[in-house]
C-alpha cells in the first residue's frame, strides 16, 4: 500500500468514528411521521402541497439572504420583482454609482440552484428587520418619521400615496469554504477569495426609505445611502472580480472591469439578458441607469444617486421620456 | 420495513424521476416512497457532519422539504439521489462550519466530561477532533470523505459532487491528505490540553 492509499484508508478509519451508534441510528418511521405532521393535509385543492414551514423557514431565509448579500444580486434579478425588492435594493451597499452588467439567464438559474442546494457564503444574521411600508398622510409626515426631506414633483404631481419603510441592520459572517464552493460551482476561480476572508464580518445598516406612488402607477423610492462596513484587510477589488466571474464574466474581462470600478461605492446591477436592457442616462445632472424590459407589460426603472441619496423611479404607465422628465423635475 | 431500497439508490434514478414527477402532480404517496428510499443515507450524512441526532433529523426534514419544493415548482432533477445527498452534505457542512465559528474561541477549553467510561470519552473526543478537522477542509473535500466513508461508489460520489468519475480518485487522495494535516494540527492543539490522538 502506497502512502496515498494509506492516507485514504486512515482518513476513512478516522471518519468511521462519526457513524451513528445504535441509539443514534436513523428512525425513518418517526421521520416520516414528522414529515406528515409538517405538511398540512398533504395536498391542496389544485394538487399542490401546502405546508406549515415555521420550523424550517428561518434557515432557508438566512441562507437566501446570505447568498443575496454576497453575490450582490440585491435587485433586478428580474424586472417584475423590482417592486418587491425595492426595499432590499436600497439596503445593501453604500451606493454612489451603478455598474449594470448583463447576465445570462442560465447563469442566474445556476446561482439560484446553488442557493436552493444549500450553498451559502456564510451566516447572515438580521439584527433589525426592514419594516413593512407604513402609509403616512404626506411627504412632510414621511419626513418627520424618516428624518430627511424627500424630493417631490412640483405641486406633488398626481401623488396618491406616501409611505415609509423603516430601515434595518444585519451582518454576514463569511464562511470561506462555502463562499469558495459557490464561486467554484459557478465556474469561477475559488482561490480569488483570500484566506483572510474567512470569518470576516460585514455589517450592513439600512436607513429609512420613503416611497411616493402616483396616479399613473409610477413609484419613487428614496433613501440615504446605507452603510456597509467590512474589515480593512478585505480587498474589495478582488471580491468584485470574483463576483463578476460568478455572474459569468470571462476571467480576463472580470479582472479588467474589477480594476476600473471603485467597489467601495458601486452597486453591481445584474440585468438578465433575456428580460431587458440598460443604458446610461443623465438625471438631475448626474449619471443614472435606465433599465428597460423587453416585455411591454413590465415597467422600466430609473436608478440614480445624488447628494448621498439613492433614488429609484419605476415607470408605471409613463413612457421613458415622461419618466425622465419627471425625474428631472424632482426637487 | 423502511429503506430496504436504501442501498444503491442512485441506481434507481429512473424510478426516482418517476416518483418525483408523480409528486409534482400531487401524489403524496410517491413522495413518501422517495422519502423512505433515501432517508437513511440522508440522515447518515447529516449525523456524521453535525453529530447530534435532533439536529440531523431537522436538517433531513429540510433536505426533503427542498426536494418537495423542487417538485412542486416542476424543477428538473436528473438524479434525485445525487441531488438529495448533495443538499444534505451542503446543509450539514454549513451547520458544522457555523458551529465551528461559534465555538472557535472556547472549544479547546471545554473540559472532558467526568464520570463516563474511558472508551466513551475517547470516542467522543475522536469525533470532536474528526469534525473539527473536517470543518477546516474545502466543502468538496469534506463531502467526498463523508460519502466514501459511507461506502458511496466513485460513480455515486461523482454524481453527488458534480465531477467526472475518473477524477474522484485524485480528489479523494487530496482530501485525505488535507484531512490528515488538519487532524494532526487539531490533535497537536489538544495535546497541549492533555488530550492526545494519533494518526492511524
Amino acid at each position: 500500500m502506497n502512502e496515498q492509499e494509506h492516507d485514504i484508508r486512515a482518513a476513512l478509519e478516522h471518519l468511521a468514528a462519526l457513524a451513528p451508534d445504535a441509539n443514534e441510528a436513523a428512525a425513518p418511521q418517526r421521520a416520516l411521521a414528522k414529515w406528515r405532521q409538517h405538511t398540512t393535509a398533504g395536498y391542496g385543492p389544485a394538487g399542490r402541497p401546502t405546508y406549515r414551514r415555521n420550523i424550517f423557514m428561518s434557515t432557508r431565509r438566512i441562507a437566501t439572504l446570505g447568498l443575496t448579500v454576497v453575490l450582490g444580486l440585491a435587485v433586478l434579478m428580474a424586472f417584475p420583482s423590482v417592486r418587491a425588492a425595492a426595499g432590499e435594493f436600497l439596503g445593501l451597499f453604500r451606493v454612489q454609482q451603478f455598474a449594470p452588467i448583463s447576465v445570462s439567464p442560465q447563469q442566474l438559474a445556476l446561482l439560484e440552484q446553488l442557493g436552493e442546494e444549500g450553498l451559502t457564503p456564510g451566516e447572515f444574521v438580521v439584527t433589525q428587520d426592514i419594516g413593512e411600508p407604513q402609509t403616512v398622510d404626506s411627504p412632510e409626515a414621511a419626513a418627520a418619521v424618516a428624518g430627511f426631506d424627500p424630493q417631490t414633483l412640483p405641486r406633488r404631481g398626481d401623488l396618491i400615496r406616501t409611505y415609509v419603510m423603516t430601515g434595518g441592520a444585519g451582518h454576514l459572517i463569511v464562511d470561506l469554504a462555502g463562499a469558495r464552493a459557490i464561486v467554484e460551482a459557478a465556474g469561477a476561480d475559488p482561490l480569488l477569495l483570500p484566506d483572510s476572508l474567512d470569518g470576516a464580518q460585514v455589517d450592513v445598516t439600512v436607513y429609512d426609505s420613503i416611497g411616493q406612488l402616483y396616479d399613473n402607477g409610477a413609484l419613487l423610492i428614496q433613501s440615504p445611502s446605507p452603510d456597509v462596513n467590512y474589515p480593512a484587510d478585505v480587498d474589495p477589488t478582488v471580491l468584485g472580480e470574483a463576483l463578476l466571474q460568478v455572474l459569468g464574466t470571462e476571467p480576463a474581462e472580470a479582472r479588467r472591469i474589477a480594476q476600473s470600478i471603485d467597489w467601495t461605492s458601486t452597486l453591481l446591477l445584474p440585468v438578465p439578458q433575456d428580460l431587458g436592457s440598460f443604458r446610461e442616462v443623465t438625471v438631475n445632472g448626474v449619471s443614472g441607469v435606465l433599465l428597460e424590459p423587453f416585455d411591454p407589460e413590465s415597467e422600466s426603472a430609473l436608478i440614480w444617486q445624488k447628494d448621498g441619496m439613492l433614488f429609484m423611479f419605476r415607470s408605471g404607465r409613463l413612457s421613458i421620456d415622461e419618466l425622465l422628465a419627471r425625474a428631472n423635475a424632482l426637487r | 420495513m423502511l429503506s430496504s431500497a436504501a442501498r444503491g439508490p442512485l441506481t434507481d434514478a429512473a424510478s426516482d424521476a418517476s416518483l418525483l414527477e408523480r409528486t409534482a402532480r400531487g401524489d403524496a404517496a410517491a413522495f413518501e416512497a422517495l422519502f423512505q428510499r433515501h432517508y437513511d443515507r440522508v440522515y447518515g450524512i447529516l449525523f456524521r457532519l453535525v453529530g447530534e441526532r435532533g439536529e440531523a433529523e431537522d436538517l433531513a426534514q429540510e433536505v426533503f422539504l427542498r426536494l418537495h419544493d423542487h417538485a412542486r415548482r416542476r424543477r428538473l432533477v436528473e438524479n434525485v439521489g445525487a441531488w438529495l445527498y448533495r443538499v444534505a452534505t451542503n446543509l450539514g457542512y454549513n451547520a458544522l462550519r457555523d458551529r465551528r465559528r461559534r465555538q472557535q474561541r472556547d472549544v479547546y477549553l471545554l473540559p472532558v466530561e467526568m464520570g463516563d467510561a474511558e472508551a466513551d470519552a475517547a470516542r467522543r473526543e475522536e469525533r470532536r477532533a474528526v469534525r473539527a478537522a473536517l470543518a477546516t477542509l474545502s466543502q468538496r473535500q469534506a463531502q467526498l470523505l463523508v460519502l466514501r466513508q459511507m461506502e458511496f461508489s466513485y460513480a455515486e460520489c461523482a454524481a453527488v459532487i458534480g465531477v467526472a468519475p475518473a477524477s474522484v480518485g485524485a480528489l479523494l487522495a487530496r482530501a485525505a491528505r488535507a484531512f490528515r494535516r488538519a487532524y494532526e494540527k487539531q490533535t497537536a492543539v489538544n495535546r497541549g490540553g492533555g488530550r492526545s490522538r494519533e494518526w492511524k
